[in-house]
């Protein structure tokens, strides 16, 4: 595995090559996780370093093509599925880097298991995930720059700070009952998605996503979440946002602020 | 017949008294033996009394303390005066570098290079005349201030008077003091304070006000000075908070802290000198920081002390 000082620098490149991988795909397949969001709100600035080995990629199964078929597409770029995890969807590059493929849940509703079927593709090529619905709705495309100096770049869909809030909250949100599972991270970096972006341009990002037929579900559900665990400093997630910056930051004033960020985007959306 | 040597002093520190006595003394020893010493300030203490007493020195102060005795002729006068000095009063301070003038003296005195007379330094601080003296005396008596016989101011030890000033006139001991969060942090208030049209003045300090020259890490506590707190953070949209606060608000203790104030990213930042006053005084990791401006201070007098237009 790399070491932590050039994990964002490796993880930047497992990325353009999965994207490369995707290329025929590119209008079906969205950024989203924590590089989508360290995109989003990089004009901020935080005491907790930006640090993700992990891409995360969102297919849109409703336009997705056939050719080629995904897993053929990323096994011929060098991704193997992680033969130790062996969740579907769960690809990693020659270096070892993680590359999620993920279907947003609300495209298979009808389906029981976490492996969509999306014939002719692999069954194993791709996993499930809730709260994914948005990213449908609310993305961009944006340039990504590699971050090892050999001028490689690429344009893909970038899930938008609201639809990147709503699957951040679908994670916590899932986790409140198996607390092992829970990570600081993740409640920070909804710290971070609250700080950069505008309340009020997050609330009309959010009243698009609730009115759309695909998203409005996932939207709610992740207004119920926000409220859950970030409307006061002592709730879960808002303490959880803090503890992320014990020993490096300002836990208190995290918490105080995603608090006052979260209750100032459901005042804009009462 | 008695004959006297007079040494005539303003105001007498403690520290200054032997050397007083001494100098009276040794006018004794070389000429005639019928002169007797003695001394004569503004106000002795009743410990200063003491001490002439018992070495036989006559002295009076301008507040009717007074001891005067000879043998031949037989003389003996004594008359007890004030017994605390009637010019160090409330308001008046000089043991200390709390009080108001102190303030605007001990930041002319360090944003301004020496020399220049007491008189000058009255001028260039906005303050009396009488509370200059008082100061310099105060001052020159714990070592801080170098000032020729008569003359003028020729060298401050400003490092020193700062590090003192920002611990005797901390402006979190002030009432007005609060905290305040700008839940999207530090940049975005600095951003909205330059666009702000200022309904009033406002002069930011602490570790926003070294980011221009000696920047120690990113900053994390804002402190803005400003007439009226609560009415700027209410334009500024700052969350009054218990815990967590990222931007401290108060009026300040004197308005010097608007003297000499620069520009920064469309912000108005106080002077260096009282940026490290309020820092090491501060809480968290201010002092540190405090200590780092300091440094960058001492080894870059050009660019913030100014020498006086003559």
């Amino acid at each position: 595995m790399p070491g932590a000082d050039n994990l964002i620098v490796e993880a930047r490149t497992a990325l353009l090559d999965a994207i490369a991988a995707l290329e025929a795909h590119k209008a079906s397949v969205i950024l989203i996780g924590a590089q989508a969001i360290y995109l989003r709100t990089g004009n901020a600035t935080f005491a907790l370093a930006e640090a993700t080995k992990d891409s995360d990629l969102a297919i849109d199964t409703r336009e997705l093509g056939e050719d080629p078929l995904l897993e053929e597409a990323m096994t011929s770029a060098g991704f193997i599925l992680n033969p130790v995890s062996q969740q579907p969807g769960a690809w990693i590059s020659p270096n070892g880097i993680p590359v999620d493929l993920m279907v947003p849940e609300h495209l298979w509703l009808r389906q029981p298991t976490r492996r969509p079927r999306i014939p002719p593709h692999s069954k194993h090529a791709a996993r499930r995930a809730a709260g994914l619905e948005a990213a449908l709705i609310d993305q961009s495309p944006m340039t990504i720059d590699s971050l090892n100096g050999d001028g490689r770049s690429a344009v893909i869909n970038v899930a938008g700070s609201a639809a990147l809030l709503v699957a951040k909250l679908h994670k916590l949100g899932e986790r409140v009952d198996t607390p092992d599972r829970l990570n600081d991270k993740d409640a920070h970096d909804i710290y971070r998605l609250l700080v950069a972006t505008e309340t009020h341009d997050l609330a009309k990002s959010m009243q698009r996503l609730h009115a759309d037929e695909v998203s409005h579900g996932a939207t709610t559900r992740a207004l119920g979440y926000l409220e859950q665990l970030f409307a006061n400093a002592d709730a879960l997630g808002a303490t959880m946002a803090g503890r992320a910056e014990e020993g490096v930051g300002q836990p208190d004033t995290v918490s105080a602020s995603v608090s006052l960020l979260a209750q100032d985007l459901l005042s804009a959306l009462a | 017949m008695a004959t006297y040597a007079v040494a005539a002093k303003r105001a007498l520190a403690s520290s200054n008294l032997l050397p007083a006595v001494n100098q009276l003394l040794a006018l004794q020893g070389d000429s005639s033996a019928r002169m007797r010493p003695m001394l004569i300030a503004r106000y002795l203490s009743t410990q200063q009394q003491r001490v002439l007493q018992e070495r036989g020195i006559a002295y009076a102060d301008a507040t009717g303390n007074l001891y005067l005795m000879s043998e031949d002729p037989l003389v003996l006068l004594s008359d007890r005066g004030a017994s605390a000095d009637p010019w160090r009063g409330p308001g008046r301070p000089t043991t200390s570098l709390k009080g108001l003038p102190a303030a605007r003296l001990v930041r002319a005195l360090a944003d301004f290079v020496p020399p220049y007379s007491v008189s000058e330094l009255a001028d260039l601080a906005g303050a009396s005349l009488g509370a200059a003296y008082r100061l310099s005396d105060y001052l020159v008596g714990e070592g801080l201030l170098a000032r020729s016989e008569r003359g003028p101011i020729t060298d401050v030890d400003w490092p020193e008077l700062l590090r003192r000033w920002g611990q005797d006139a901390r402006y979190l001991d002030t009432s007005t003091t609060r905290g305040f969060l700008e839940p999207r942090g530090l940049d975005s208030l600095v951003e909205k304070l330059g666009k702000q049209p200022s309904s009033q003045r406002y002069a930011v300090s602490g570790s926003l006000a070294t980011q221009p020259y000696a920047s120690y890490a990113e900053a994390r506590l804002g402190l803005i000075y400003a007439d009226d707190p609560l009415e700027l953070a209410s334009d500024l949209g700052l969350r009054p908070v218990d815990a967590g606060a990222n931007v401290i608000l108060t009026a300040p203790r004197s308005p010097v802290v608007f003297e000499r104030t620069s520009k920064w990213r469309d912000i108005t930042i106080v002077a260096p000198s009282q940026a490290v006053a309020d820092l090491l005084g501060g809480p968290g990791r201010n002092p540190a920081e405090g200590e780092y401006l300091l440094d960058w201070m001492k080894e870059n007098p050009d660019a913030w002390r100014r020498q006086l237009d003559r």
